[in-house]
């Protein structure tokens, strides 16, 4: 079975299949043939004949994991063929979100709604585990919406103000 | 005629039965661990975030201060007295950050009747603003960096005083630490926005607002002296720590000895710490920081007057227990060493894993820990404060665990600090475990060639350097990581009872073949 993974900006197809007990996959002009064992949850040990692999998966969000193997750390998203979305390039046309990167607090709201702001210009001040962080705009132009006082509670990715 | 009074002194030095440790997280733990291996009960505080907190559930007692931010909790002197009062305990521990450098709770604990483990109010108010005790540095003989030596009173003449001093400049919180509250500015157009968020820093962390301005050295080490001082006047130094590895002017990996530092140099630092320290009056473990330029002078920045994170390397190449030494000094004991038997043997390095993201420009990554696997083997120290399960609060400094090691050299630290690093796994949020992973494997650390600058270059250099990274051993990888997420996706879309069978079947395959190995390899 065709399987189709994004892993460190790479994007790789595995043709995954099982024989004997095993584990086959081609990824390109790269095959592996690997018994697969997991002793606990989230573990994996691929072996092949000559070295084991214990891997540490963690489902990070559904389709995104996080693998820790050899001493390395690799993200990785499992692109469901059925349900693709067209990635869009990411720009500042029109209006932009400005999103809290973490959980934390509303220390400071520097601008206003109405207010003109450059590029790189902060709009107000999260502060999270005793450190202050100035959220910028991304794009010149107008705050035109600003969805929190100062003082709120935010949780991460929670839309703090519009720029446009 | 001789004198009563030393002899009747040590007859009244009891040892306490009960400590309150006015902290939480990983330092908590530390004291209780080291209350416990003196016969003291630990009794622990907790907020409202910190219910089920590792520091709760290690102590003998503990009692809720209040709701989480530490404003309200545990930056609240009369909270913190009532609940030592309350538990009966004769001292408080009050670990670093928070209260620790709090003259006005000093004074309170005294007042209380109660013993402050840690300096007398006089000494901590001399050292604890920095300005005067940048005064004290000075008039002890020893170098200190150019900058002003009283708070400054307002924007403007941090304007003029950095116009006079010259860019670059430091803006330092008189009551500081850890980084908080600390802003280097490069032009006069940077310093308002910088003077802003830094006072506010210092105002919520510190709850005392006033900066100070310093010269900023370029490229320096900053190398600290560790010691500790008794009531009868005796001090002595335990070596240095290279803590040049900084981001954002925070610490995050510190080892002992400093691979720059050299017999004669390590005497030359600790007696100006020493003779400083005498000059303040000061007891209690406490350390001098200096910044060391690239050609090997030394000038004092600050002294922490009190137990620092990073004290394990020191323990591990003294092996002194300085939280022991604290409690009995503060107990009116004798220090139970002099200065001829500190030996420095091997060496240490400690890695401060923090809930961060390295690759998100370290954001604070708060939230549940799922899987915790912390590393052992030889030469293996680890202080944590966190357990699988619990859940990383918003409110507080990130730390997550301090990792130690210590071997015969430098060298042979590294070496076990890359093994153990890679047997620390941690799940459910993002540490920094991968960026030190990194650090290890880049050739200047390894030999030693660095300043505090170090951080950043290796952080912009390693952006670019991953994005051909490309051996056949990482393409390998690569491709075990991204077939092990697919079988991942597959086992948690379709959890399959009969699973369990074929599971405990190759849990026997695997024993059996790793059996096999060994038989080969021994």
């Amino acid at each position: 079975m065709k399987h189709e993974v994004e892993i460190d900006g790479n994007h790789l197809d595995i043709e995954l299949g099982q024989r004997d007990g095993r584990v086959h996959a081609g990824i390109g002009a790269r095959e592996y043939t690997l018994e697969v064992v997991s002793p606990e949850v989230g573990v994996f040990c691929l072996i092949s004949d000559d070295r084991i692999f214990e891997c540490n998966v963690w489902e990070r969000e559904p389709n995104s994991f996080r693998v820790f193997v050899g001493g390395r750390t690799f993200d990785s998203t499992i692109i469901d063929r059925k349900h693709r979305r067209i990635a869009t390039e990411h720009n500042t046309e029109g209006r932009q979100n400005l999103i809290a990167p973490m959980h934390g607090k509303v220390v400071r709201v520097l601008l206003h709604a109405g207010d003109e702001v450059a590029l790189g210009q902060g709009v107000l001040v999260v502060e999270a585990m005793k450190m202050q962080n100035e959220i910028k705009s991304p794009k010149a132009g107008k705050v035109i919406e600003l969805r929190v006082d100062e003082g709120a509670t935010i949780t991460a990715h929670q839309v703090l103000a519009v720029v446009e | 005629m001789f004198s009563l009074l030393p002899f009747s002194f040590r007859l009244h030095t009891v040892m306490f039965k009960k400590v309150l440790i006015a902290n939480r997280g990983e330092i908590a733990v530390r004291i209780a661990r080291a209350c416990r291996e003196i016969g003291i009960s630990p009794v622990t505080v907790f907020s409202d975030a910190d219910r089920a907190s590792l520091h709760v559930r290690v102590a003998d007692q503990a009692v809720h201060i209040g709701p989480a931010p530490s404003s309200e909790s545990y930056l609240v002197i009369d909270k913190i007295i009532d609940a030592a009062k309350w538990s009966g305990a004769e001292a408080i521990h009050p670990g670093y950050g928070f209260l620790s450098e709090n003259p006005d709770f000093a004074e309170a604990v005294e007042r209380a009747g109660l013993i402050l483990i840690g300096p007398p109010v006089s000494a901590m108010k001399l050292m604890g603003s920095k300005t005067s005790a940048r005064r004290t540095a000075q008039a002890a003989g020893a170098p200190v960096v150019p900058g002003t030596l009283q708070p400054l009173s307002s924007v403007e003449e941090a304007e003029q005083v950095a116009q006079e001093i010259g860019y670059p400049i430091m803006l330092k919180a008189s009551a500081g630490g850890g980084g908080k509250g600390l802003r280097l500015v490069r032009s006069p157009d940077e310093i308002r926005s910088a003077f802003s968020l830094a006072q506010s820093e210092a105002a919520s962390s510190f709850s005392d607002a006033s900066l100070y301005i310093e010269k900023y050295i370029e490229s320096p080490r900053h190398i600290e002296i560790q010691l500790i001082a008794d009531v009868f006047g005796n001090v002595v130094y335990l070596g240095e720590r290279e803590c040049s590895l900084q981001r954002r002017h925070q610490k995050v990996l510190e080892e002992c000895p400093s691979p720059v530092v050299d017999a004669g140099l390590r005497k030359r630092m600790g007696e100006a710490a020493v003779g400083i320290a005498k000059a303040a009056g000061y007891v209690n473990a406490g350390t001098i920081e200096f910044l060391v330029d690239n050609e090997r002078n030394f000038y004092f920045l600050e002294m922490n007057t009190r137990l620092q994170v990073e004290h394990p390397v020191t323990e591990l190449v003294t092996g002194r227990d300085l939280v022991h030494e604290q409690i009995r000094v503060a107990a009116g004991e004798r220090l139970s060493f002099t200065q001829d038997e500190i030996v420095m043997r091997g060496a240490a390095i400690e890695c401060r894993v923090y809930a961060e993201d390295p690759d998100n420009n370290f954001l604070p990554s708060p939230g549940r820990i799922t899987k915790l696997v912390m590393p052992a083997g030889p030469g293996v120290r680890y202080d944590g404060g966190s357990y699988q399960g619990w859940e990383v609060p918003i409110y507080y400094d990130p730390l997550v665990a301090k990792l130690c090691v210590w071997a015969e050299n430098r060298s042979a630290a590294i070496d076990r600090l890359a093994r153990v690093l890679n047997e620390m796994i941690v799940e459910g949020i993002s540490t920094t475990l991968p960026f030190f992973r990194d650090v290890v494997r880049n050739e200047d650390f390894r030999q030693g060639e660095f300043d505090t600058g170090f951080i950043d270059r290796f952080l912009s250099s390693k952006s670019k350097e991953t994005k051909h990274r490309d051996g056949e051993l990482e393409t390998m990888l690569r491709d075990i990581a991204a077939i092990a997420s697919v079988l991942s996706s597959q086992a948690s879309s379709s959890r399959q009872v009969t699973a369990t069978r074929a599971e405990t079947e190759s849990r026997w395959k695997l024993h059996g073949r790793l059996s096999q190995r060994r038989s080969q390899t021994r």
